[in-house]
């Protein structure tokens, strides 16, 4: 009798969870980009919604790993903030280690570490649950989202086309996520939209 | 001085060594014209691993750029058939506790004098966090006029040659086609893939889906057709696929070497 109750409450929480996924809407280009809402380095509440009617970017981030330093060491990173921001996208980094991890850093260890680096970003969320990682399949960092001003993902990949740690890469490199916000602005269509994400793995 | 040597240790500072690079070649020197094989061992400390040509979800493939003397050709790095590591979701192709990667040197006809050599490694190891082992070894190959050979050394390279995926015979060709969903591969059954239970490990990222590659996989006279799922971040379709399959025990390790091939689209 037992065992036949332990099996058929199985077969329950199995139907359940199959269900539960189902209402989870992962992130997929020309789709609504889900929603999310995300405490900042400042403590300010964020939620994507705010931003309809602006170009949002949202960026993985670990501070420590090596993929990401190559980005910042050699200031590319910040110049694409920066290129953005002043065209009014509204750009996100978002650090998804979890409590003691790599990566995992306090509110106020951050906003030292964005003056420090100069960052030129919108702000730093804080998603220690992973919760919105996962909703969005980030896999590396860092690993880049576009949105655009209706909020659909026009965008989801590597920040470009050169998948090493290696600064002497990036002069070379296609940065993927300039490029879909220029397209996306000029009118014209997304011509990568999707692409491999490299990097360090998300510390969930 | 019958092999060659050079290390670098993956440490600073601040960080305690996670990996040691060896280099060598198991022969007294070169001959003109004849393929000297360089073999470089990678011993990683407890933990921690690096990574195959494809690295899988994250992480980085190894490379070596060669700097060699005019007329000197470098054979491609042979990697060993990679074990599938499975982290948090995501999957890795890579290399835990050691690993040796080897490639063939070949001077050309009339060259005479020592040679300079110079091996650019671009690695990463990582356990819970990375740390780049990219370093610079240069060495001296000098001159043979009878080759001997260290035996040691020479069954070490010979062993992990052994590791090195079959490359499928030039005339038994696998094809392949895009689909809506990723691709249909047909591959020669040869003796190291006579079995259903075998996977495919891509060559390159972002074709084909890492984690679950094989939907289904039929015999259909003298070959398999596998349905392969394509990786969610596909963007683009290229004329070539290239692979490995091989089969795997329970904890994604390989069985045995597997049979390497580049198919064309049918």
């Amino acid at each position: 009798m037992k065992i036949s109750r332990t099996l058929a409450l199985g077969a329950a929480l199995a139907i359940f969870g199959g269900l539960t996924a189902q209402t989870q809407t992962a992130a997929k280009i020309g789709a609504a980009a889900p929603a999310f809402t995300l405490t900042d380095s400042n403590g300010k509440s964020h939620n994507l919604g705010d931003f309809k009617g602006k170009y949002v970017v949202l960026e993985w981030t670990n501070h420590q790993c090596p993929f990401v330093v190559k980005h910042y060491a050699s200031g590319n990173m910040q110049k694409t903030q920066e290129w953005a921001t002043k065209q009014g996208v509204v750009w996100l980094n978002v650090i998804s280690s979890k409590v003691g991890a790599q990566g995992y850093i306090t509110a106020e260890q951050a906003n030292t570490m964005m003056k420090e680096k100069g960052f030129k970003s919108t702000a730093t969320l804080f998603d220690t649950s992973g919760d919105v990682g996962r909703l969005y399949g980030a896999k590396t960092t860092p690993h880049m989202y576009v949105i655009d001003p209706k909020g659909t993902l026009i965008y989801m990949g590597g920040i470009d086309d050169k998948p090493t740690a290696n600064q002497a890469d990036i002069p070379g490199a296609r940065n993927h996520v300039k490029e879909a916000l220029s397209e996306a602005m000029g009118g014209k269509p997304v011509s990568v939209a999707v692409s491999q994400p490299y990097g360090c793995s998300v510390k969930y | 001085m019958l092999s060659l040597s050079a290390m670098i240790v993956a440490a600073s500072a601040t960080m305690a060594p996670v990996t040691e690079v060896t280099l060598f070649t198991a022969q007294n020197g070169y001959q003109p014209g004849q393929p000297i094989t360089v073999g470089i061992e990678v011993k990683l400390f407890d933990g921690w691993h690096t990574y195959w040509r494809n690295p899988g979800d994250s992480g980085m493939a190894t490379t070596v750029d060669w700097k060699l003397p005019e007329g000197w050709k470098a054979g491609p790095l042979q990697y060993p058939t990679p074990a599938r590591m499975v982290l948090g979701g995501a999957l890795m192709f890579g290399y835990e506790e050691e690993v040796l990667f080897q490639a063939q040197l070949t001077p050309p006809a009339g060259f005479t004098g020592p040679a300079k050599v110079t091996a650019d490694l671009g690695m990463l190891v990582c356990l819970e966090e990375c740390r780049p082992a990219n370093g610079s070894i240069e060495f001296t190959i000098l001159p043979a006029r009878n080759i001997t050979f260290k035996q040691d050394l020479k069954d070490q390279l010979d062993a992990w040659q052994k590791k090195v995926p079959a490359e499928l015979p030039k005339d038994q060709g696998a094809t392949f086609k895009w689909t809506a969903t990723g691709a249909e591969l047909t591959v020669p059954i040869v003796k190291e893939i006579d079995r259903p239970t075998v996977t495919f490990l891509p060559h390159d990222v972002g074709l084909i889906d890492h984690l679950n590659p094989v939907v289904s996989a039929k015999r259909d006279g003298k070959n398999w057709v596998f349905e392969l799922k394509a990786s969610e971040f596909q963007s683009k379709k290229p004329e070539k696929l290239g692979g490995v399959i091989v089969e795997l025990d329970e904890k994604g390790h390989p069985k045995h070497r597997g049979v390497s091939f580049v198919a064309t689209q049918k």
